[in-house]
């Protein structure tokens, strides 16, 4: 892939779309030169602007079945990035008040709180974790199959004594319970439920 | 002022510190607006910002592995879930008490009729399983993960002073590479179903681990105690250093060693962990007592209760898999759960397993149709169906 290309290919994606991790690695490749200055340039601290940055693909990887659909890929994820780093700045300036108001302590007090908060990439893995391990049983059985084992969709179906496409079905239902679990937990910025919505009309 | 000349003074101010919280709301209102608006964003924020330094090549393999991890269950999930594994054990207690009761009825209704079943089984073998092989990951304190198969061999990574080289046959080893690096690197080998590795580490303890099992340790054991983390079924034989105890954690389980040779059974689909000495003197703690083991001794753990008992065991029969055999006495589920795990094959049950007496030293590079045509001779009908052992009424 080029930088100057607009769009990430389609194939990729589709690639992408079945769970390759391969191709998975290949677009956060090419997009960390593009976009971690950009993250970097808003933040101005390289621990923040790599959180970001990994956030905004473990995002993408979640919502990986959904990116064939979408019209500007590229656009979608810088947008995903920009949103979660003016969002660190929010609560950053926020930090800075409590700081100014109330003195280091207890600013240092919130700042542990909100740890988890700031940390984001570290609480969506852990949402995402605790969302496969209440998936029903089949469910996880075959998400973690593909996931852990990195077998393909006939490879489950053969061990779990399935048919291709309920393998499929059950991949489909599992990202969206995974998807679900986050909304739930109410970490999808509405940016991106905004997005959702667009794409499922 | 158009909406360009606003965003572009919006990230002016953002550039400069001094943009407000409102103002910064309005921004990412805008974002929500359009894709066009992620456009103007994207040229001003490019102004200036060519030479920014990347993470380290390193750093960017990390934060892959880390996304890549974040969809999967971690090793240590005992600690994540523990209240519902202890419930988990009651109901497998549970089910395990109407499984016997119903084997016994079976057995008695079954008296009556004859066993003609069995012989055509026997030849209905379509289904085979290779034996497990030499394989696992390694997952570095980084988060790399290096495949371990016949085909890597060599130094294969360097974790602060200790180099890790690959050796023929299943072996990983740790050695000191001489250099300064005194930091503390947590490494972690992974051996799926249907695998098995052996380990030397730093200080010389050799670590066989079993099929669906994992080891978690410092590359080089640099504080007072040497604690490793097991998941599954590893046999230590732990090189002897009285002055830095050596301590293998699995879930609540812990065990401190002086310096001698033991296997630890901590399957958690097993009922009770078992900690089985061969020599030397080990100390068996959980959250509720502990126990020191003699020689020919076997501390059996309870998951449900935490309750220790001691008795004597079978060394043979303990420590068969490490010698590459099956060693049956008689056949009952946890045997099965062995041939599950090694020829990674699932179980199902279309009737209990009949306890049968089968006596047995079985070389564990045998094909699992060798070891069903054996079981069904026995009377223990079953078939190997795709990925799965069914054993048969």
């Amino acid at each position: 892939m080029h930088i100057s290309q607009p769009y990430p290919d389609k194939e990729l994606l589709l690639l992408i779309a079945d769970g390759d991790e391969l191709a998975f690695r290949q677009l956060f490749e090419s997009y960390l030169p593009k976009l971690y200055p950009l993250i970097f340039k808003i933040v101005k601290q390289e621990a923040v602007a790599e959180d970001i940055f990994q956030e905004t693909f473990l995002r993408l990887w979640i919502y990986r079945n959904k990116l064939p659909e979408i019209e500007n890929p590229r656009a979608w994820i810088f947008r995903i990035a920009y949103h979660q780093a003016f969002t660190w700045l929010r609560k950053d300036a926020m930090r800075h008040k409590t700081t100014q108001a109330f003195g280091e302590s207890a600013a240092a007090a919130i700042n542990a709180q909100e740890t988890e908060q700031v940390l984001s990439f570290r609480k969506l893995e852990s949402l995402v974790k605790e969302a496969i391990r209440k998936m029903p049983a089949q469910q996880r059985r075959v998400y973690l199959l593909s996931r852990e084992r990195g077998l393909k969709t006939d490879e489950i179906a053969r061990e779990m004594n399935l048919s291709v496409q309920s393998v499929k079905n059950t991949m489909v239902r599992a990202l969206k319970t995974i998807e679900g679990y986050l909304n739930n937990a109410g970490v999808k910025p509405k940016l991106i439920l905004a997005l959702m919505a667009l794409l499922a009309q | 002022m158009n909406k360009e000349e606003r965003i572009s003074l919006l990230l002016k101010k953002m550039d400069e510190q001094t943009i407000s919280e409102a103002e910064l709301e309005e921004l990412t209102a805008v974002l929500g607006e359009s894709d066009a608006a992620e456009t103007l964003i994207t040229s001003q924020l490019q102004s200036g910002s060519a030479d920014t330094p990347l993470p380290s090549q390193q750093r960017q393999q990390q934060m892959m592995a880390e996304i890549l991890s974040a969809d999967r269950l971690p090793e240590d999930q005992t600690t994540a879930t523990r209240g519902t594994l202890i419930s988990l054990y009651k109901k497998i207690a549970v089910a395990a008490a109407i499984l016997i009761i119903a084997g016994v009825s079976f057995w008695l209704m079954r008296k009556s009729t004859s066993s003609k079943n069995t012989t055509d089984i026997v030849s209905v073998q379509q289904h085979d399983k290779e034996p497990g092989t030499d394989i696992a990951t390694l997952t570095l304190a980084d988060g790399t993960v290096i495949p371990l198969d016949s085909a890597t061999q060599g130094k294969i990574a360097l974790q602060g002073k200790t180099a890790v080289t690959c050796l023929n046959r299943g072996e990983l080893k740790y050695s000191s590479a001489g250099q300064s690096d005194t930091g503390t690197y947590f490494n972690t080998v992974r051996v799926p179903r249907g695998g098995t590795y052996v380990l030397v580490l730093a200080d010389g303890t050799r670590v066989w681990l079993n099929a669906a099992s994992s080891l978690k340790y410092p590359a080089d054991f640099t504080g007072n105690f040497r604690e490793v983390e097991l998941t599954g079924e590893g046999y230590f034989e732990v090189t002897e250093n009285a002055a830095k105890p050596f301590m293998v954690q699995s879930g609540n389980l812990k065990i401190q060693v002086l310096g001698t040779s033991f296997n630890l059974n901590t399957y958690e689909e097993e009922a009770v962990a078992k900690a089985s000495l061969i020599d030397g003197s080990v100390k068996v703690i959980t959250g509720t007592g502990s126990a020191i083991l003699k020689p020919g001794q076997q501390a059996s753990i309870s998951r449900s209760t935490q309750n220790i008992s001691v008795g004597n065991f079978d060394t043979e029969e303990v420590i068969a898999w490490k010698n590459g055999f099956f060693q049956f006495n008689k056949i009952d589920e946890s045997y099965l759960r062995q041939l599950s795990r090694w020829y990674d094959v699932d179980l199902q049950f279309e009737a209990p397993v009949k306890s049968n007496e089968f006596n047995g030293r079985i070389t564990r590079q045998t094909k699992l149709s060798s070891i069903v045509d054996a079981f069904n001779i026995s009377g223990i009908p079953c078939r190997i169906e795709k990925n799965k052992l069914v054993i048969l009424p």
